[in-house]
């Protein structure tokens, strides 16, 4: 035991690439000093190894009793599933049958419906260049562009199609209102899932020898590779030329700063602000976030837990020491639900951990407010946060 | 390119051909570990042992399917920190930082009996601790990884998704960090301190 424990102390000196003679603190006595720091070594060593806690033999009882009666349950469903086959099949057969009458009837209803929903800022807009609107009341919903982009399925209910001159660029429009999200898969086949309060503007076709998107909100990008076709993508403060990544953009008008996280491929990005003396280009690699300080207009990279930036498209939030008030501005706009923050010192503080954005607005807030001292207040539809 | 050599080959083999007896003993033996390994992810008891037990009941479920391992430690490891990432983004954790700071999960208490009375390795374990609590989740679970399980640095690697240099460096940084907190309270009983561990163990 002794050896081992000696061995490990030893480890953690040769992974500092500890050299006697470069010890800060002037000590006479050499064998002194190596002494010392195996002692530090040692306690680090006996620090983290006696760090956990252990887990009582009564929690491993009754996980364990637990076990034994889930493997039971799983042994009786087996058998019962087999029969079921036979019984679920029919009910399948059943419900096709009764959908496919209705489907028939549906698709003027549909555009009754959505027509009726003709508040801008409630319902996600595709705006066609002749000047269509197409109304989507779905909180998610998902575009599909065919390659030559003239036929356009929303939610597989609803078929548009557009007449399209084979040599201009014809441009669509995207708007996904507060509390809605959407995913569209444009012409080249490329992805993009945006978020609420997001604007995007793109080719209709897979024409040209370049592809160009501009976008105001944010959103996660799934970029086709097509050899010699670079795609970009336009912000307010800057460009991205990317060449078939997978990376995430948040750049609203109304925030201060905007930036991107790459997760996979590579992409360039250039400000917007070129001017002699700042023309600032950088290629950045997967796992890095660089965001444009609109105060010193420079880029700032770091490295970050890319999935934190993609989580929000599978409806969870990861937070690691956010913030509060950028905490509720997420909020606010993904159920677009007004909030108003009453103290600006509570917005300051941080707060780390996850978020199912399954749950309504109120209650993620409440699990909020359970963790610390603010108190959550409603009033004409909106919410009030306030110190207890 | 599993060691036949090793024992745990044989008992996870025996266990992927219907052996109860060997999947119990499995959970026997790993249980421990596992449950302080999942400490570096939440502090919520209730979550860890319900992701332990959905661990053990998708083992048991699926077991002729699953590939052979020699390693049957590194292979739950990476499975239950698979599984607690997966359940862990639908609930909700979110906690105020200065709460993360006060909850006291590091026994300071688990000391061996004969050194309790001494107040440097009191002063110097509670220097460990706060700074343990301002690392990322990521650092405390390297750390973790490293000196209470024993994985190789290319395990940790491929456990934390980073690259070898990143392990390394990451261990590296944070070692570093702790032998800075606790070089300031040196007090002359620290070579008395040393031959009183070195005898002890």
């Amino acid at each position: 035991m002794e050896n081992n424990e000696v061995k490990k102390a030893y480890d953690i000196l040769a992974d500092e690439k500890f050299s006697i003679d470069s010890t800060v603190e002037k000590i006479e006595n050499k064998k002194e000093s190596e002494t010392e720091e195996l002692e530090l070594a040692s306690t680090i060593y006996s620090f983290l190894t006696s760090y956990k806690k252990t887990p009582s033999s009564q929690d491993k009882e009754n996980v364990r009793a637990q076990l034994r009666s889930s493997i039971q349950q799983d042994k009786r469903k087996k058998t019962l599933a087999r029969w079921a086959v036979a019984a679920s099949f029919l009910i399948v057969m059943f419900s096709v049958w009764q959908v496919q009458r209705t489907v028939d009837t549906s698709d003027f209803d549909i555009l009754v419906e959505t027509m009726q929903l003709s508040q801008p800022d409630t319902a996600t807009q595709l705006i066609l260049q002749d000047g269509r609107q197409v109304l989507i009341a779905e909180e998610e919903s998902k575009i599909l562009y065919d390659e030559k982009g003239e036929n356009i399925t929303i939610d597989s209910t609803q078929k548009i199609t557009q007449s399209l001159e084979n040599k201009k660029p014809v441009f669509n429009t995207l708007v996904v209102p507060y509390g809605k999200r959407t995913q569209i898969t444009l012409a080249d086949g490329s992805k993009v899932w945006l978020n609420s309060g997001s604007k995007l503007v793109y080719p209709a076709t897979n024409t040209g020898n370049k592809r160009e998107v501009y976008i105001d909100g944010e959103a996660i990008f799934n970029v086709a590779h097509i050899d010699n076709k670079p795609f970009y993508v336009n912000t307010k403060d800057f460009k991205i030329k990317v060449l078939g990544t997978v990376f995430n953009v948040n750049a609203y008008e109304d925030d201060n700063n905007s930036g991107t996280v790459l997760a996979e491929g590579k992409i360039e990005i250039s400000s917007n602000n070129n001017t002699l003396f700042n023309n600032e280009k950088r290629t950045i690699l997967p796992g890095t976030r660089i965001v444009y300080n609109n105060n010193t207009e420079r880029f700032e990279e770091s490295q970050v837990e890319v999935k934190n930036y993609l989580s929000w498209r599978d409806g969870y939030l990861i937070l690691e020491k956010e913030p509060l008030e950028t905490i509720l501005k997420k909020i606010s706009r993904y159920y677009n639900v007004d909030i108003e923050l009453q103290n600006a010192a509570i917005g300051k503080e941080t707060f780390s951990g996850n978020l199912n954005l399954r749950n309504t607005a109120e209650e993620v807030l409440n699990i909020i407010a359970e963790t610390t001292q603010i108190k959550l207040n409603r009033e004409n539809n909106k919410l009030i946060i306030n110190l207890n | 390119m599993a060691n036949k050599e090793n024992p745990s080959y044989f008992l996870w083999e025996r266990f992927k051909n219907g052996d109860d007896d060997a999947f119990y003993r499995i959970y026997d033996q790993y249980f421990n570990e596992l449950y302080s390994y999942a400490l570096n992810f939440s502090k919520d008891q209730d979550f860890i042992k319900d992701c332990i037990h959905d661990l053990f009941l998708n083992l048991y479920k699926y077991r002729k399917t699953l590939s052979s391992t020699d390693n049957i430690q590194y292979y739950l490891l990476r499975s239950l920190r698979r599984l607690l990432h997966k359940e862990g983004t639908k609930r909700n954790t979110l906690l105020h930082d200065e709460q993360l700071l006060h909850l006291n999960d590091i026994p300071v208490v688990s000391l061996e009996d004969e050194i309790i009375a001494n107040e440097t390795k009191k002063e110097n374990f509670k220097a460990l601790a706060d700074v343990m609590k301002k690392l990322t989740k990521k650092q405390r679970e390297a750390l973790s990884l490293k000196f209470e399980h024993n994985l190789s640095y290319p395990q940790i690697a491929d456990t934390l998704n980073i690259s070898v240099e990143s392990a390394r460096t990451m261990i590296y940084r944070t070692l570093k960090e702790l032998r800075k907190a606790i070089k300031k309270g040196k007090t002359s009983n620290s070579i008395l301190l040393f031959f009183m561990l070195r005898n002890r163990i």
